[in-house]
């Protein structure tokens, strides 16, 4: 059973590794010629490619490790391994839209941050991945770490929108979501969007072939360490 | 009948503990103390965050004693006595939470007044905050619990309890910091608490399940 799936993450992988190479390929020339006249040279577009899609994607991750949690509740297997290899790839996107977004906010608002709710939204996102990965390291019982993470995580997803509308009464500096991008620059951002998500399917496969390994090598170390106990 | 049996009983658990009960109160006391020491001390700028620190206080003081809340219970395995009565174990959570915020967030609101008095707090502000209080004190307990169910008789323990817990706090700490900016001014707050209220009941609803398949799993698999 696990080698099959294992053998099946292989192949899916690697399908996944071409889609990242051409997408993110195409997508960083359409990226370098961008053509920025219709747009407002004050906003400093150029950024939009790389920020949103990595905020995006980090988003979405979450939201995904709160449906994984669900499944594991329901004592489903592998997604919980699933999860764990999830939450690594998205403390990585949340740290980097916190970096690119502050340089962008640098160069058109003048500051490195404001309090505004999406930043906020972002930063405390980051701190629940933190508090995620910590507490995936802190049960000695595999089978309680699994439930009692699951539990945590899809208590977060729940929250998010919560954080996200309680952050909004503060005044925005922030972009407003849904503007009307000129062609030029869709393109080059709905590239770089699938790029970065087939990279993060890719880098969650990596991870989540590793838990598995990590797991069945476990599972090794104890039969090996429990069957003298049982014959005594 | 068994609901009243098991208030007393968590009381009467909870009130032996004076350290528990004592150690949050006086460390309110001493970070609202350090702080006017910590700035210069001027009064106009104390009076405009009085209440901020007063909240904060309260939040970081509520972390000191949500390791006590199931540690006892998990080693002398009370909590599998619980489970065997087959009472409903989200009732059980709930009667817990509650008497925890009996024993530690109740003095620290009743000190709070006077408190937010040595900051030059006027009347409908140290009102204003009091209300604030007793609406988020409840979350923070009930967000407190499950944090300590998830992580109970993990060897971190504290700390990582901290860490899973502070961020969940932030929608009810951003009302109640709102509440208090407003009265300031003297806007009304009173959409403030209504939205504080709705999220206290989507917590009460909601986190007492949440707790009590965690808490099934500690005692399943420690």
């Amino acid at each position: 059973m696990q080698n099959t799936l294992l053998k099946c993450l292989k192949y899916l992988r690697f399908i996944v590794a071409i889609a990242t190479i051409v997408t993110l390929t195409l997508g960083a020339i359409r990226w370098y010629n961008m053509d920025m006249s219709n747009a407002n040279p004050a906003m400093r577009p150029e950024f939009l490619p790389l920020h949103v899609p990595v905020a995006a994607s980090s988003l979405m991750i979450y939201l995904a490790m709160g449906l994984c949690g669900i499944l594991t509740l329901l004592r489903l297997s592998y997604f919980a391994a699933l999860g764990r290899a999830m939450s690594i790839v998205g403390v990585f996107l949340a740290f980097i839209t916190l970096v690119s977004g502050s340089i962008w906010g640098r160069t058109t608002w003048g500051i490195w941050w404001s309090w505004d709710a999406r930043l906020t939204t972002m930063l405390i996102l980051f701190f629940l991945y933190l508090g995620y990965i910590a507490a995936s390291h802190a049960f000695d019982n595999p089978v309680r770490r699994d439930q009692s993470v699951a539990l945590l995580g899809l208590v977060g997803a729940c929250l998010v929108p919560v954080i996200y509308f309680s952050t909004l009464w503060w005044n925005s500096l922030h972009q407003k979501g849904g503007t009307v991008m000129p062609d030029e620059i869709k393109a080059a951002f709905l590239l770089m969007l699938f790029g970065i998500m087939f990279w993060s399917i890719w880098m969650i496969l990596l991870n989540f072939e590793a838990e598995l390994k990590a797991d069945t090598q476990m599972n090794k170390m104890k039969a090996i360490f429990e069957e003298p106990n049982k014959e005594s | 009948m068994w609901v009243i049996a098991l208030l007393k009983r968590d009381f009467k658990v909870a009130g032996r503990n004076i350290t528990a009960i004592s150690l949050p109160l006086i460390f309110l006391l001493i970070c609202a103390t350090l702080f006017p020491l910590a700035t210069n001390a001027d009064v106009a700028f104390l009076a405009r965050c009085g209440t901020p620190v007063i909240l904060l206080s309260v939040l970081l003081a509520s972390q000191l004693s949500l390791e006590n809340i199931f540690k006892d219970d998990l080693e002398n395995a009370t909590i599998d006595q619980m489970l065997l009565s087959a009472r409903p174990l989200s009732i059980i959570m709930l009667i817990r939470s509650f008497i925890h915020w009996l024993t530690t967030m109740l003095p620290m609101i009743c000190v709070s007044p006077i408190v937010a008095l040595t900051y030059g707090l006027n009347k409908v502000e140290i009102l204003s905050l009091l209300i604030a209080l007793f609406l988020t004190t409840p979350v923070l307990v009930l967000i407190g619990v499950l944090g300590s169910a998830i992580l109970a008789g993990t060897k971190q323990g504290n700390i990582l309890v901290a860490i899973i817990v502070l961020p969940l706090y932030i929608p009810i700490m951003i009302f109640a910091g709102d509440v208090t900016a407003r009265a300031k001014i003297g806007a009304p707050v009173s959409t403030h608490f209504f939205i504080m209220g709705a999220l206290l009941f989507l917590a009460l609803a909601l986190i007492p399940f949440a707790a009590s398949l965690a808490i099934k799993q500690a005692t399943k698999y420690e």
